[in-house]
């Protein structure tokens, strides 16, 4: 009896297998990821979709990319190999003892290969926020036409940035904006300058309209991109150009959507969603800022700054500090003095100087720091109205000189506690708003772009560099032009 | 056929009730084993041609009236050779029965038929398991290094259990898997790794370091055959899972007669090596100021680094004082603060015996290793019953059952994903300061220059334990239908989780969890499956033939969840209660699946002519779940041809071959790891972003598919030789073989600018050519003294055949250099002064390395890389000893892998011991390193070298080493008492001392740790001393 029962199993088994098909059992099960058929359907899919567009943006350290099977940092993290921090170390305000080669102009296209190069990296999510777009807009989801607008509004105004991050590291590169191309192997060639600066000005100006002016005060949606910061992003585009009519325009736009400036220069950082921030990339305890932990020293106990305020805390990486020489660019009496340390205590007891062993100062930028970290809150401020009053300053004196161009620089200074400026030169003027942005906007990844803009990054660069004209394009990471074949052509110099 | 039956029975009654009539004689006697002259009870005795009968007794003894004393007598039991004794008018009749040893030693069960080693046709290998010394061995992986040629393992880490890397005549898969497939009492184990979850590393920086073998939970006692199956010809039958090769690991089996107990135990002490050679205090300190002054020159580009005016810069404040650095002494320990003489208890018991109608065996072991890094241990209890039933004449049953649990206490070592507060506990050693104390004056953990760094002390204080459960239970049913045709159907259920719990309490002063952090995980693999096949066997004439056809259902499943809470107010829950924790954003939850399907039809077909031509044709057809839509099913086929020529006529007088075999084959599997675990296009999560105060989980475009995706094929061909001479004394094979992998699944690169950057293919072929020799000798058989050798050498070389055509290869790369080719910059020397600079590094520093120009451009770049070396053993070589002299016996064994090189890991870290206020500890090398004060240093000075950017590979060859070793694996002493010594009518039949030593010695030129260990911080090894006891009941 047992036995035909086992036989008629086996028989079956042997004779409906290959016969069924087994269509079904052998499905693949997908059980932690999602597939085309069961994303894109809701609003809330948007929302997520949109949200990895943010992704690389943030302050904590990187991703995963389990597109690429390589780890990338984030661009507005502190690690070494960041957009924030290569925007800093191969310029006078910020010297890295880790690595010396941004310091010392050391780089070549190998440096930039793999997780070395997260910034080139970021190619990917332009083809990714293409995607989204071309999905959200054939989504047949029951979402309204204004909600569906935003979520397009905000992929293309964070596609328009990633280009234009991309277009200031490396120029003009080989982004993906069709989505008939997507999944296309083709190797195509790099955008002339002229079609690749069209195609950020484009995705900016078609994003604007359908976002919000800001999000100030907007607790729940702090950290999305916004009119204000969409405009700051074609502000820095038309610098770059050096569009300057344009510049003034989009400066002058921003002036009137009602930003206005801290009347305490350290307030700027420590107090969230302030007036004067345009846009921050948000941090907390779950996506943190380690700035304070890589640029404390690993023997600090406290400091005493000049305003009075005493900072204690636990030793940090001492991953960089700013030069003496760019410290001493500061004039006395300046407020933004307030937020950098030029001694310390040891845990020893031993006070530290530039007379004592101290080989920089100490770039704090953020103040009000409580606890021994490593991680903190703070959150990363990357578009401030200073910074427009600024550009919107050096935009008027390239174009008519500086008499109009004082009332804005001075509001500026002014804040800092400084004397107001007046009687220069068109030519003393642009020398003098270099450095002025410096001392304003330090350690927030401009200075880079400032002294290339001014033509000045290769001059700045320190004894002992090999830095030559080539050096203010990065080079396409070598792997990219490798798997070229020759379409894709390495920058000059490399 | 009930009827047939009852009547010949009435037949049969008839005719025994007309034997009394007859004169009558009465026999009686004993029966005993002839292994080991026990008595036999339950022995069949049946008076030939006639249905007289009766058994032994207890103790082995009969009595019986046979018709007439010149009867003969039929002594039969289950696993003996069945005896004929004709009376002869005896009235006492002893017999001894010997163990059937074609049974129990010759016949090897290879993809679903039994077949005698005699008849094989494949490259296969089966491992003397009596010749393994499992004393104090987790896992069979960890015995089985050089014993069979071609099966290559290379232990990763000394820890307690851990794991091994198994492949078989070379790993060609570059991005596949290259473990063989297990199969395990004749079930595939699909999902072949270990449910041990390792930690969230995203926050803590370090895994955990629990590398466990995934057959930890398998008694190696228990096992009685270990058979590798090494070509296609052969490994065919398991078809998508046999790309490397099968290993069948068979357990013990009951044996019918009497009760069998035997017992096995020993205590180790182990004993650390010495690892990494660290500096003590003094040293650190003098290192310290010296390099750290050197890294002050070079950073302000003074001289000899630059013309720096030494007045303009702020001066160098050195950390010590040069009256600190004459006090100092040895200074703190730190890793011998965190290692201890290891031990290892064991206990096994295993029981054996049976009816004519049931044998079981059972088996029980308990294993207790507390390790040699303080706070590491791992406990096995493993219990095992395996049973034979025979339900009716053509029905048996067969059940193979183990449960065990591994109970593991994980110390850190290994790999860390982060900066120094992210290093585990021996990085932390290796880094603390030795100036520094355990404690600080108020008694908390005193931390070194670099704060970051847990105090290596404190890492004793975390909780970490695994508890792992695992059942294996193989149900088979076997049904003679016909005396030809038999069925097996065959079920498996596997399952093995762990629950993991981990607390770093607040005392520890850890710099990211001031306030303690607790992890809780758990993680279950399941393998089920169900196979049904026929079995056809006949003789025509000198023909014979076995025919096997069948289908099978196969699953594997991992599934698990994991836990993290930061924030404790009191240590006092450990990781037991998370839900106090304060820290809410902190906190991380996670939980994963995975599943898959196989089905599959397999046939084989084995034919003999004469007993000498041989002939085997194997095929399998497997459908995948995680095959890609246009090849859901695949066809794998091998097939082998033997011929026995030392049974031809011309040998058959040739005394001196006892055996000579030739045999060829050539067959295909396939390589079923898919990269990813699907083909489809995938959107997933793992993008995260910050808004307001909520982090989205971001999902993102990250596979696209490939419906064409398929396996990777395998084909090898193998030629082989068997050889017995002079009565086997001397006896082995030697093969060659030719493998080919084609199809390789690897990921092409999409073009850098789309969403994602690579699609799993099959692109390219690879190729490994080598051979084996094994051979075992007798060398001295005389008397009471003998001398046994083993020995397997084998050889292989992997090598591209075909590249992917889309990835453009680097000049530096030939179209079909080594797999495991090394890639670099040659190295020549060091700069040490202005005269050694070459002319095509002008931007040097001085004490930078020279690296050689090759092409003579003048320009360092990628025309300049050339191969430096390899990176897997060319040859693996086992060589084994027994000695037996009276009552002793010794063995002596070796294994070495041979012909690779690694980086030495003693090198110092320069970069770390120059730091001026942060400081770590390195190596006791740091005081040969280059500086301007020690021009004839032998390690590169700090200055960094701006050619070490242009450096395509980032490799160069100046601490690249020759990692050759030999191994003096095991020497194992043991005395077995004579029997008389146990005294007579004593239930102990036989007892054996023994002492074991592992680890004895490796010889090797390597300079750094051990060169097989590859974990990086790795586990302290340590000498393994054994003493132990069987007894046999």
């Amino acid at each position: 009896m047992f036995s035909r029962i086992a036989v008629l199993i086996a028989l079956s088994g042997l004779l409906l297998l290959p016969l069924s098909g087994c269509s079904d059992l052998l499905e693949p099960e997908v059980f932690g990821d999602l597939t085309p058929e069961n994303f894109f359907s809701s609003e809330a899919d948007f929302r997520t979709a949109v949200a990895a567009l943010y992704n690389p943006f943030m302050t904590d350290w990187g991703t995963n990319d389990q597109g690429a099977g390589v780890w990338y940092a984030a661009l507005y993290n502190h690690d070494p190999k960041t957009y924030l921090i290569r925007s800093m170390t191969p310029t006078d305000e910020l010297f890295s003892p880790w690595s010396t080669t941004f310091d010392f102009f050391e780089w070549g296209p190998t440096t930039f290969n793999g997780g070395e190069g997260p910034t080139y990296a970021k190619i990917r999510y332009v083809a990714r926020a293409t995607d989204v777009i071309d999905k959200i807009q054939k989504s047949d989801a029951p979402v309204t036409p204004a909600v569906k607008a935003r979520y397009i509004a905000e992929a293309k105004a964070l596609r328009g940035w990633l280009m234009f991050i991309l277009y200031d590291f490396f120029g003009p590169v080989n982004v993906k904006l069709d989505p008939a191309t997507l999944y296309d192997p083709t190797i195509t060639p790099r955008l002339s300058r002229e079609e690749y600066v069209a195609a950020i000005e484009k995705d900016l100006l078609e994003a604007l309209p359908d976002l919000p002016d800001r999000y100030n005060g907007d607790a729940a949606n702090w950290g999305r991109v916004s009119k204000g910061a969409v405009r700051m992003v074609l502000l820095r585009l038309y610098m770059h150009e050096k569009q300057w009519t344009k510049a003034e325009q989009v400066a002058r736009d921003i002036m009137a959507m009602g930003y206005s400036l801290m009347p305490y220069y350290p307030d700027v950082f420590n107090v969230e969603q302030n007036n004067e921030i345009i846009y921050a990339v948000p941090a907390n305890e779950a996506s943190q800022n380690y700035w304070p932990q890589e640029i404390i020293p690993p023997n600090f106990a406290s400091t005493t700054l000049p305003s009075g305020k005493t900072i204690t805390r636990g030793p940090g990486w001492y991953g960089f500090w700013m030069p003496w020489e760019f410290y001493d660019l500061f004039e006395p009496g300046d407020e933004r003095l307030h937020t950098i340390a030029d001694s310390y205590v040891t845990t020893t007891g031993a006070v530290r100087t530039r007379n004592n062993g101290m080989r920089g100062a100490i770039p704090l930028k953020f103040t009000d720091i409580q606890g021994d970290g490593p991680g903190y809150g703070f959150d990363m401020p990357v578009f401030r109205y200073a910074e427009a009053l600024l550009s919107l300053a050096e935009a008027i004196n390239e174009q008519r000189g500086p008499e109009e161009a004082y009332e804005y620089v001075n509001q500026v200074r002014a804040r800092a506690g400084l004397a107001p400026w007046s009687g220069m030169t068109q030519e003393e003027f642009r020398e003098a708003i270099l450095q002025e942005r410096g001392r304003e906007l330090y350690a927030e990844g401009v200075r880079r772009q400032d002294l290339i803009r001014h033509g000045k990054f290769i001059d700045y660069a320190p004894a002992g560099a090999s830095a030559g004209p080539h050096h203010v394009l990065f080079p396409i990471p070598q792997e990219v032009i490798d798997q070229g074949g020759g379409v894709i052509e390495q920058n000059p110099g490399y | 056929m009930r009827a047939t039956k009852f009547l010949l029975l009435l037949l049969l009654m008839a005719g025994s009730a007309v034997v009394p009539l007859h004169a009558q004689h009465a026999v009686r006697g004993l029966v005993t084993d002839g292994e080991d002259g026990a008595p036999l009870p339950g022995v069949n005795i049946v008076v030939r041609g006639t249905t007289l009968g009766t058994t032994t007794t207890v103790d082995g003894r009969y009595q019986l009236q046979v018709p007439t004393p010149q009867d003969t007598l039929v002594f039969s039991f289950v696993g003996y050779v069945t005896q004929v004794v004709p009376v002869a008018g005896r009235d006492v009749v002893d017999v001894v029965l010997e163990p059937d040893v074609q049974v129990l030693e010759d016949v090897v069960i290879i993809g679903y038929v039994a077949q005698r080693e005699r008849n094989l046709s494949g490259a296969v290998t089966t491992v003397d398991v009596e010749r393994l010394e499992p004393a104090g061995a987790t896992t069979v992986n960890q015995l089985l290094q050089g014993r069979a040629p071609g099966l290559n393992l290379q232990t990763r880490s000394a820890q307690p259990g851990g794991g091994v890397s198994v492949n078989i005549r070379g790993a060609i898969s570059p991005r596949g898997n290259n473990t063989p497939l297990y199969v395990i009492d004749g079930v595939p184990v699909t999902e072949y790794t270990s449910s041990v979850p390792g930690l969230d590393d995203t926050d803590l920086g370090f895994y955990g370091g629990v590398d466990r073998d995934p057959l930890s939970f398998l008694n190696p006692e228990d096992i009685a055959s270990v058979t590798v199956l090494k070509d296609a010809s052969a490994a065919a039958i398991y078809g998508s899972a046999a790309a490397n090769g099968v290993v069948l690991i068979t357990t013990r089996s009951g044996r019918a007669g009497r009760l069998r107990a035997s017992y096995r135990g020993s205590m180790s002490a182990q004993t650390p090596y010495d690892y990494f050679p660290l500096m003590n205090a003094r040293q650190f300190m003098q290192e310290q100021d010296r390099l750290a002054y050197e890294r002050y020159l070079f950073e302000n580009r003074i001289a000899p680094y630059g013309a720096t005016d030494p007045n303009s810069v702020s001066p160098y404040i050195p950390l010590f004082t040069e009256q600190e650095m004459q006090a100092a002494g040895e200074g703190t320990d730190w890793l011998g603060l965190v290692t201890e003489n290891g031990h290892i208890h064991e206990h096994n018991l295993s029981l054996s015996g049976g009816s004519a109608t049931t044998a079981a065996y059972v088996s029980f072991n308990l294993q207790d290793n507390d390790a040699v890094l303080e706070n590491s241990g791992l406990r096995r209890y493993s219990g095992r019953v395996n049973l034979d039933q025979t339900v009716s004449e053509r029905v048996r049953l067969r059940l193979r059952m183990s449960a065990s649990r591994l109970v593991g206490s994980n110390a850190s070592t290994g790999a860390n994903s982060g900066g120094q507060e992210k290093f585990n506990m021996i990085q932390a050693a290796m880094a603390y300061a030795p100036t520094v104390p355990v404690y600080d004056e108020n008694g908390d953990y005193a931390s070194t220059f670099n704060r970051l760094i847990m105090n290596p002390a404190a890492f004793l204080a975390i909780d970490d334990r695994s508890r792992t459960t695992s059942l294996f239970a193989t149900p088979t049913l076997e049904v003679d239908l016909t005396d030809q045709l038999r069925l097996n159907v065959v079920g498996q259920a596997q399952s093995e989780s762990t629950v993991r719990g981990f607390y770093l309490p607040r005392t520890t002063n850890n710099a990211q969890f001031p306030e303690g952090m607790a992890q809780k995980s758990e993680s279950t693999v399941e393998n089920y499956s169900g196979e049904a096949y026929f079995t056809y066997t006949n003789q025509f004439g000198p023909s014979s033939l076995t025919a096997v056809g069948g289908a099978g259902y196969y699953r594997a499943l991992t599934e698990g969840s994991s836990v993290q809470g930061v924030g404790f107010f009191t240590d006092a829950f450990s990781y037991n209660n998370l839900g106090v924790s304060t820290e809410l954003l902190q906190n991380r939850i996670g939980s994963w699946k995975t599943a898959r399907t196989k089905l599959s039809q397999f046939a084989r077909l084995n034919y003999s002519l004469h007993d000498r031509y041989i002939l085997s044709l194997v095929a399998r057809r497997d459908g995948s779940s995680i095959f890609a839509e246009n090849h859901k099913w695949g066809f794998f086929p091998g097939i082998s041809a033997a011929w026995i020529i030392s049974d031809e006529a011309f040998l058959r007088d040739v005394t001196a071959v006892t055996q000579l075999k030739v045999r060829a084959g050539y067959g295909q599997a396939g390589n079923e790891s898919i990269l990813s675990g699907n083909a489809l296009q995938l959107y997933s999560p793992g993008y995260p972003f910050l808004i307001g105060n909520t982090l989205y989980n971001g999902v993102a475009l990250s596979q696209v598919a490939n419906p064409d995706l398929r396996w990777e094929t395998v084909s090898t061909f193998n030629v082989g030789v068997d050889f017995g001479l002079w009565a086997n004394r001397v006896r082995g094979s030697v093969d060659y073989f030719v493998k080919t992998a084609r199809d390789l699944l690897d990921f092409n690169p999409l073009p850098s600018n789309n969403a994602v950057g690579r699609v799993a293919d099959n692109v390219g072929a690879t190729r490994s050519r080598g051979f084996e020799i094994e051979l075992h000798t007798l060398n001295v058989g005389a008397g009471s003294f003998t001398w046994e050798t083993d020995m397997s050498v084998s050889h292989y070389k992997s090598v591209w055949v075909e590249r992917n055509p889309q990835v453009p290869l680097a000049p530096y790369i030939g179209e079909n250099d080594p797999l495991d080719a090394i890639y670099g910059w040659q190295t020549d020397g060091i700069i040490r002064s202005e005269a050694d600079r070459p002319a095509h590094m002008p931007a040097a520093n001085p004490g930078n390395l020279r690296y050689v120009d090759q092409n003579g451009d003048g320009v360092l770049d990628e025309q300049d890389v050339v191969i430096l070396g390899h990176a897997a053993p060319r040859w693996t070589i086992g060589f084994n000893n027994t000695f037996t002299l009276g009552g002793f016996d010794l063995n002596v064994y070796l294994y070495g892998n041979l012909g690779y090189k690694r980086n030495n890991n003693f090198a110092p870290n320069t970069f770390v011991i120059s730091q001026s206020t942060n400081p770590e500890n390195t190596t006791i090398y740091a005081r040969d390193v280059w500086s301007s004060t020690n021009p004839e240093g032998a390690y590169p000075g700090i200055a960094t070298n701006p050619y070490d950017t242009q450096n395509p590979t980032g490799n160069h060859d100046y601490d690249l080493k020759d990692a050759s070793f030999l191994r003096l694996r095991n020497v194992s002493l043991g005395y077995t008492m004579p029997g008389r010594l146990l005294g007579a009518g004593s239930p102990l039949q036989s007892a054996r001392l023994f002492v074991t030593v592992q680890d004895l010695a490796v010889m090797t030129n390597y300079p750094g740790f051990d060169p097989e260990f590859t974990e990086p911080n790795p586990y302290p090894k340590a000498y393994t001393t054994t003493f132990g006891l069987e007894l046999n009941f």
